[in-house]
């Protein structure tokens, strides 16, 4: 009896506690929860403008106005239309705002979180090979650029604290090619309020494409959707319509991208997408719902997935009377660490090709590509190795965004946002034809055209099997395609 | 072997020797934030450590997590592998509510202590009969499972599915809080005023303090709750079940509402971490929660010191910054090392092996051997009474 009164008694006292600590605080709850409804309205409001070109401050709480009528006409406008009516928007910036932070007489700092720990550690060399870039390009508007970066493991968290650390301590003008989903998911929201360039996520989800509500953020990769959309396209030149088609994707996010937009252009197309699994990420191996697609004996194999299940899904077709095309996931490029392991089993499978492979002999005469090889080598590394070239590749965008702001004006965060939104050049790290433009919310998506190749397992190289296949200006934004 | 400072339990040396402990403890836990707010970053051998109030809150909460772990491996001696199971859920519960319903962030508590300590008792029914590494694969398997569950798509809509669900609500601090007129107190002191930067605090940094010191006074009621819990007849319990089973029985322990009831409990105070996260973090992803973060609490917990409370809190840190530590050492003088790789895990591993050896019991209990080295407290003899037990009287002023 005593046993159980101790027992309520001790609920009790924690009841009693909790709800203490609850009421305790009760001042930063209510400030949170007008944090959370001061917030709306910036999302109503940015959309308000997308349409009509309103006055943002007709919007805004009464008690903000003022700060809005302070900053008014004095040399910076409060609004800058990005295209196609997405707005950005630097009346709702913080108080201690500075526009040309991370900008001294001799330098430009931009930060960068990448995973040097964990399964993805291999990508962490990409902010190596950023660094790489600026050292050999020399000077942009008279200043060095250094890449600030820092280990998030590929952990969404740890990227967070690294970008809040980065801007607390480092003094940076923004962000670029933060690696991953989550990982930029994680610090978007936080970006945006603080009004710091979030440029060229590096990650192929379709949602970085979205200016209208998150004009300082942009997306480097390939969207995913559109990937589908230039395999519909390639199989058809091939094919034909009313090729069969059998996909399988992983079954998350990313798997889910692909598996939609393939099923919306196999119909659109007139393809048969004769079957259509799902595995789960976790899983030992996909060698059970390969021999599902076998079964199905398709034209075309579609593999939406990514890691080690491309070359297990590659292999495992190989290994079946099945002789299908097989397509394959973008994220599944780098020869070294999936195509090599299974030889000559990878013979024949295709890809998106839109950059130039530095240790591709195809263009072991390219201009850009001995720069970049002998860049990396004279920083001491192997440019076969790791993703230096890959961060080679991504600086050259990073320097275009910069010409841009510098003829918009000078290089600051506004400008820095509004070159990435207004880029229209074609890369010299990019295969030939492929064209790098994006035009506010009318084109959001910088890369939309590739090649598709085929890889020569002897050779250990890829070999362009169609033109360029490109849906430039044709994605639109964020859920309007 | 005599220490250097006796003490008699009970008298007013002792006490002020304690006060002084206490008071020097109190201070570095209030000076810190407003140190590293500015993040003073030390630099060794050129490579330079940052330690953010990020990282720090993030490590406290981590401390309560380990805690709770504690509660089960530590306290109760049953193996679990499945706890970021509850602290994913007390995170996701948290993200939810405040996200989609605009609670605040304490308030969330309301919901998250009794969800995850049902949660956390139904988990403890298998370890009615199963035990040992049984025990272990099948929690596990939980820890192995919970991202799957979060991005189950009928969830997805409320949990954000894959990447992740976002927190816009920020815990501001109140207008008659003036961290600014303390930070620049501390700023304008003689000698060590450069430790804590200058110029005062920018709006980012007031939040992070403000922030940090919610953490930490949340970290301490837990904290106290637990102790209190394990010096009560019910700690006993749970220590005598974990010592010898039988025995513990035969002195009318019920050995199944005590097991059940310790994973419930430790469910609870991880839901309690995961919340914790959630509001310093500002962001929940299903694979953080993941079978890696399970073993990771573990690793803390047993490099710090199971079945005490400066263990876990020992363990937090150990677990945030020893992966964040490593990332930032780039140069080892006289290695020629790439240490570009995944060394944060390695040493976790290492110091595993070497403090199993070395210091049996942990980081803690280290600690006490050094301790005892120099200040020895001779324990009071204890009076015989017939009064309540000391559970009671933790509970009394409620019930008076």
């Amino acid at each position: 009896m005593k046993k159980r009164r101790l027992l309520r008694l001790v609920a009790l006292l924690m009841v009693f506690g909790l709800v203490a600590a609850a009421c305790g605080s009760d001042d930063d709850g209510d400030d949170g929860s007008v944090a959370a409804e001061e917030e709306a309205p910036e999302e109503e409001a940015a959309e308000g403008e997308a349409a009509p070109e309103e006055e943002a401050a007709e919007e805004e709480a009464p008690e903000e106005e003022a700060a809005g009528e302070e900053a008014p006409e004095e040399e910076m406008a409060t609004e800058y239309d990005l295209g196609g009516g997405a707005i950005l928007d630097i009346s709702e910036c913080p108080d201690d705002w500075d526009n040309s932070a991370g900008v001294s007489d001799d330098e430009i700092r931009i930060g960068i979180t990448v995973p040097r720990s964990g399964p993805l550690a291999g990508f962490g060399t990409i902010a190596d090979g950023v660094q790489i870039y600026f050292d050999n390009y020399g000077p942009v508007d008279g200043k060095s650029v250094t890449i600030v970066d820092r280990d998030d493991g590929y952990e969404a968290a740890r990227t967070l604290t690294g970008v809040e650390e980065i801007i607390d301590t480092e003094d940076v003008l923004g962000f670029s090619f933060i690696i991953g989903s989550p990982n930029n998911a994680a610090v978007r929201d936080l970006l945006n309020e603080e009004c710091i360039p979030h440029l060229w996520a590096s990650t192929g989800l379709p949602d970085w494409g979205d200016p209208v509500n998150f004009p300082w953020t942009s997306g480097l990769l390939t969207p995913y959707t559109t990937e589908a959309d230039i395999w519909c396209e390639h199989i058809v030149q091939e094919f034909g319509e009313g090729a069969t088609v059998a996909g399988l994707f992983m079954n998350n996010d990313f798997g889910k991208a692909y598996q939609a937009q393939v099923e919306a252009c196999t119909a659109e197309n007139g393809l048969d997408l004769v079957e259509n699994v799902v595995h789960d990420p976790a899983a030992e191996s996909v060698a059970n719902e390969i021999t599902t697609l076998a079964a199905s004996d398709a034209d075309v194999a579609i593999l939406g997935t990514t890691g080690a299940f491309c070359p297990q899904g590659v292999a495992g077709v190989a290994g079946s009377p099945w002789e299908p095309m097989v397509l394959v996931s973008a994220t599944c490029q780098n020869i070294g660490l999936f195509w090599d392991p299974i030889g000559p089993l990878a013979e024949g499978f295709r890809i998106l090709g839109t950059v130039k492979d530095v240790s591709d002999p195809t263009y072991a005469d390219d201009a850009f590509v001995l720069e970049a090889r002998a860049a990396i080598e004279a920083a001491g590394f192997d440019p076969a190795e790791g993703s230096y070239s890959t961060g080679y590749q991504f600086g050259r965008t990073l320097q275009e965004t910069f010409d841009v702001a510098l003829a918009l004006g000078g290089i600051d965060r506004v400008n820095l946002a509004r070159a990435a939104y207004g880029l229209d050049f074609e890369s010299e790290a990019s295969l030939p034809g492929i064209t790098s433009i994006t035009d506010g919310s009318n084109d959001s998506y910088i890369a939309e055209g590739a090649f598709i190749v085929s890889f020569d397992a002897e050779n250990r190289r890829y070999v362009e099997v169609s033109d360029v296949i490109s849906f430039e200006g044709e994605t639109g934004t964020f859920g309007i395609g | 072997m005599t220490a250097r400072w006796v003490f008699d339990e009970g008298t007013p040396r002792h006490r002020s020797y304690q006060a002084i402990g206490w008071g020097l403890f109190l201070l570095v836990v209030i000076l810190v934030p407003f140190v590293f707010a500015e993040t003073w970053a030390p630099t060794v051998f050129g490579n330079k450590y940052t330690v953010s109030l990020g990282n720090i809150g993030h490590a406290v909460a981590w401390m309560v997590a380990i805690l709770g772990l504690n509660m089960v491996v530590g306290y109760t001696g049953q193996l679990s592998l499945g706890h970021s199971f509850f602290v994913g859920s007390g995170a996701f519960m948290t993200a939810i509510l405040v996200e989609d319903f605009g609670w605040p962030f304490v308030a969330t508590l309301v919901v998250v202590v009794p969800v995850t300590f049902v949660i956390g008792l139904l988990v403890g029914i298998p370890a009615l009969r199963i035990q040992g590494l049984y025990l272990g694969l099948i929690t596990f398997g939980l820890a192995a499972v919970f991202p799957s569950i979060i991005k189950l798509d009928s969830l997805a809509d409320r949990t954000g599915g894959s990447n992740g669900k976002n927190i816009t609500s920020d815990l501001v601090p109140p207008d008659w809080l003036n961290l600014e007129g303390f930070a620049e107190f501390f700023q304008g002191l003689p000698v060590i005023g450069g430790l804590f930067g200058s110029g005062g605090l920018s709006r980012r940094q007031e939040e992070a303090v403000y922030k940090y010191f919610l953490l930490v006074l949340m970290a301490a009621v837990v904290f106290w709750l637990v102790r209190n819990l394990v010096h009560s007849r019910i700690g006993r319990a749970m220590l005598a079940l974990r010592d010898n089973p039988t025995g513990a029985a035969v002195s009318g322990v019920n050995l199944a509402a005590y097991k059940t009831l310790g994973f419930g409990l430790s469910a609870a105070v991880g839901g309690v971490a995961g919340m914790m996260y959630a509001a310093t973090i500002g962001f929940a992803s299903a694979d953080e929660f993941g079978s890696t973060l399970a073993i990771f609490f573990l690793v803390g917990l047993i490099v710090g010191g199971p079945a005490t409370l400066t263990g876990p809190i020992i363990g937090g840190l150990v677990i945030i910054f020893v992966p964040v530590w490593a990332g930032q050492t780039e140069e080892v003088p006289g290695l020629g090392w790439d240490l570009n790789g995944p060394y944060g895990s390695l040493i976790l591993g290492v110091m595993l092996i070497v403090l199993t050896f070395l210091l049996p019991g942990g980081v803690a209990y280290g600690l006490r051997r050094l301790r005892a080295r120099f200040v020895q407290v001779v324990p009071a003899a204890p009076t015989v009474r017939s009064g309540p037990a000391p559970g009671d009287m933790v509970a009394e002023p409620i019930s008076s």
